[in-house]
């Protein structure tokens, strides 16, 4: 099963300038999301679109690699409960141009607890960590408690 | 169902032992009723009721044939996955091309 994306591609553009796209906040507006993002390792930010049916709009992430104009790096949390997925930008100079590379990975969810889970051991942590706070908001007769933003 | 809820009943599924146990035995093949019993030393309602609570989980597939039923894994949970991948793949495309429009128009 696939849980990673990749894609490849080309911009007939400098990497200083492919860099200043990403790193923008002004310029991530107008081709990602509206943002408040600070080219700086551990900053926390968020991208912002309209809320959908089942997404609230929002994206927290926070800086986790930053080496201009080669490789930007930050985690992608679409959901309040969801897992911590990556997204890599990765830019190397070509002739004419710019290559770049994305990658978002760390796809898990349900999928991902199973495939732990029918692999063996795992399960251990997910309990540990992220099952945690699913559990918290069990009642006793093993009622799920909806958090608040989607009562 | 949410995406939340969904885990908070896949998680209750998988917090007990027996469930875990029975989850691993049926990873390899479709099993009945009866025989999981008795692997499991213990009666059928028992097991039946361990199944039930897999099976609203979404985590096995049940089949009847006369009066047995049978259980086996479902791939379900491991589709909703592939299916969430899919969909930020599109969304990368699409913003990739927004991308190289940004950069076109301020050259």
């Amino acid at each position: 099963m696939k849980s990673k994306i990749e894609i490849e591609t080309f911009y007939p553009h400098a990497p200083d300038r492919v860099w200043r796209a990403l790193t923008d906040p002004a310029a991530l507006a107008d081709w990602l999301m509206e943002n408040d993002f600070v080219p700086k390792l551990g900053h926390k930010f968020q991208f912002r679109a309209k809320p959908q049916p089942g997404w609230r709009g929002i994206v927290d992430c926070e800086v986790v690699a930053l080496d201009e104009p080669k490789r930007l790096a930050y985690t992608w949390q679409g959901e309040v409960d969801g897992p911590k997925t990556m997204v890599t930008w990765t830019l190397e100079a070509a002739p004419g141009g710019t290559k770049v590379k994305l990658v978002h990975d760390g796809f898990t969810g349900l999928g991902g607890l199973f495939h732990k889970l029918v692999l063996g051991s795992g399960w251990k942590k997910m309990l540990r960590t992220k099952a945690l706070v699913v559990l918290s908001r069990m009642t006793e007769a093993g009622e799920y408690r909806l958090p608040p933003n989607e009562r | 169902m949410s995406r939340a809820r969904a885990e908070a009943t896949v998680f209750h599924a998988i917090a007990c032992p027996t469930r875990r146990a029975l989850l691993e035995r049926l990873r390899s093949k479709e099993d009945s009723v009866t025989r999981l019993a008795e692997r499991f030393g213990v009666s059928q309602p028992a097991i039946s009721q361990q199944l039930r609570v897999l099976k609203d989980a979404g985590l096995v597939i049940e089949r009847r044939e006369g009066r047995h039923k049978y259980y086996q894994l479902s791939g379900r949970p491991l589709e909703e996955v592939a299916s969430w991948v899919k969909h930020y793949e599109s969304f990368w495309k699409t913003k990739l091309k927004s991308l190289g429009e940004h950069l076109d128009k301020r050259s």
